[in-house]
């Protein structure tokens, strides 16, 4: 597996932190709708903090996705892919990385905003980025939320979309997001494989 | 922000005459200009009582300290440690009664009254678990207590009263190291470290002190006045 993105495939690194923000992203969103319902207790005192450190390790995340893909560039849609297809994938994919900034953003703001400590594992803390106000914290909580429901509707149509070019037009869009023999596409007909791999 | 909690030493000494009892020179130096009559400030009346107290002592008569009351520009603070943070209080309303005299710390006593369901560290999440059921338990254990009538000299202005707290239904031995500064307005600024669980503070789960440490750093500054 080369760790740079080629034309046709994503490269290790890509793939690692594309599947590593997943897995993230799915725990913190249980947790974060789970954590406001419990009663005060040190035990929510550490799932809080867990939240937050890993809020950050997602924004940090997304930061050198983001240059690595600078860098190493990005693979060309599948051939013929449909251009409405390719604009609407790119303006999605545009749409998730802001989100995976937005979010945790506005979990900064919030959590500043009520004057809560930002401590990232127990290892060092981080400075408020807004002064003390009930308001703000109000409003920044509910857009951290809104922002999340995004990030899932926005989710959602991004692995339908995996789904469907694997399934029903059965090329390499999800198989090359994946280490090479994890998954492959089943073409339609031999000639059609022939003809991707030109 | 929180040095200023944490370094309560840190006090401005009052201007003002300051009396040097063990000199009965400076006594009378410093007192010629205003004596026997009230000068602006109305601190001759104030004076002639002092130097009938000073009469007083040294005719070997029962000691008596100088009472005071609280006044104002007076602070009682709390900090600790969470989440890698500083985080203060304060305990607004609290009331200081003290007799005190450099010269005859064994006349002196203190006397402070700490309303616990006004305590406050700025943040409402945090408040309202504080003067709970969990910390404070404000409901049933309204006020702290502190007495003192143990006072040691540690040298120069630095004095430390051996007292007891009552807090949350507990009195255990609680030391306030502080310095004078005489005056007028003479100045208390003193520090105590309180182990919360020493008091039931946060029990339970929330003995914890991974999350609350259980020493809470206590400053206080009292500005005083002659009681009435």
């Amino acid at each position: 597996m080369t760790l740079k993105n080629t034309d046709v495939r994503w490269g290790g690194i890509s793939q690692l932190l594309h599947w590593l923000i997943v897995l993230l992203i799915i725990g913190q969103g249980t947790v974060g709708l789970l954590m406001t319902q419990m009663h005060n207790s040190p035990t929510k005192i550490q799932v809080y903090a867990l939240h937050k450190s890993f809020g950050l390790t997602i924004f940090s995340l997304a930061a050198l996705r983001l240059l690595w893909r600078w860098y190493a560039g990005t693979p060309r849609p599948v051939p013929g892919t449909p251009g409405w297809q390719e604009r609407a994938a790119s303006l999605s994919h545009f749409g998730l990385y802001a989100l995976l900034f937005a979010i945790p953003i506005s979990g900064w703001v919030l959590n500043s905003a009520a004057g809560f400590p930002l401590q990232w594992f127990h290892l060092f803390n981080l400075p408020a980025i807004v002064g003390r106000d009930p308001d703000l914290h109000e409003t920044a909580t509910a857009v951290h939320e809104l922002l999340f429901w995004c990030l899932v509707t926005l989710a959602v149509l991004h692995a339908s979309a995996a789904f469907y070019h694997h399934l029903f037009q059965r090329d390499d869009t999800l198989a090359r997001m994946l280490p090479r023999g994890w998954l492959r596409a089943v073409p339609n007909e031999l000639t059609s494989e022939e003809n991707r791999n030109v | 922000m929180s040095e200023a909690y944490l370094n309560p030493s840190v006090v401005p000494a009052k201007a003002g005459i300051q009396f040097d009892l063990a000199s009965p020179e400076s006594v009378k130096t410093k007192m010629d200009p205003g004596f026997g009559r009230d000068d602006e400030h109305g601190h001759g009346q104030r004076y002639f009582k002092k130097l009938c107290a000073l009469l007083l002592l040294s005719a070997s008569l029962p000691a008596l300290a100088a009472d005071y009351t609280q006044a104002a520009g007076s602070s009682l603070t709390f900090a600790g440690k969470y989440q890698g943070e500083v985080f203060t209080g304060r305990f607004p309303g609290f009331s200081t009664k003290l007799s005190f005299d450099p010269k005859q710390l064994a006349a002196s006593k203190l006397d402070v009254t700490i309303p616990l369901a006004t305590a406050t560290t700025g943040n409402s999440d945090y408040d309202g678990e504080m003067r709970g059921a969990a910390f404070f338990n404000s409901a049933k254990f309204a006020q702290a207590r502190y007495t003192s009538t143990t006072f040691r000299s540690l040298g120069g202005n630095q004095y430390a009263a051996d007292g007891a707290l009552s807090l949350h239904g507990v009195s255990k031995p609680v030391t306030l190291t502080f310095t004078w500064t005489p005056g007028a307005k003479p100045v208390l600024a003193g520090k105590a470290t309180v182990k919360r669980l020493d008091f039931g503070v946060g029990g339970g789960e929330w003995a914890d002190t991974d999350t609350i440490p259980n020493e809470i750093a206590v400053s206080t500054k009292v500005v005083l006045q002659p009681a009435k």
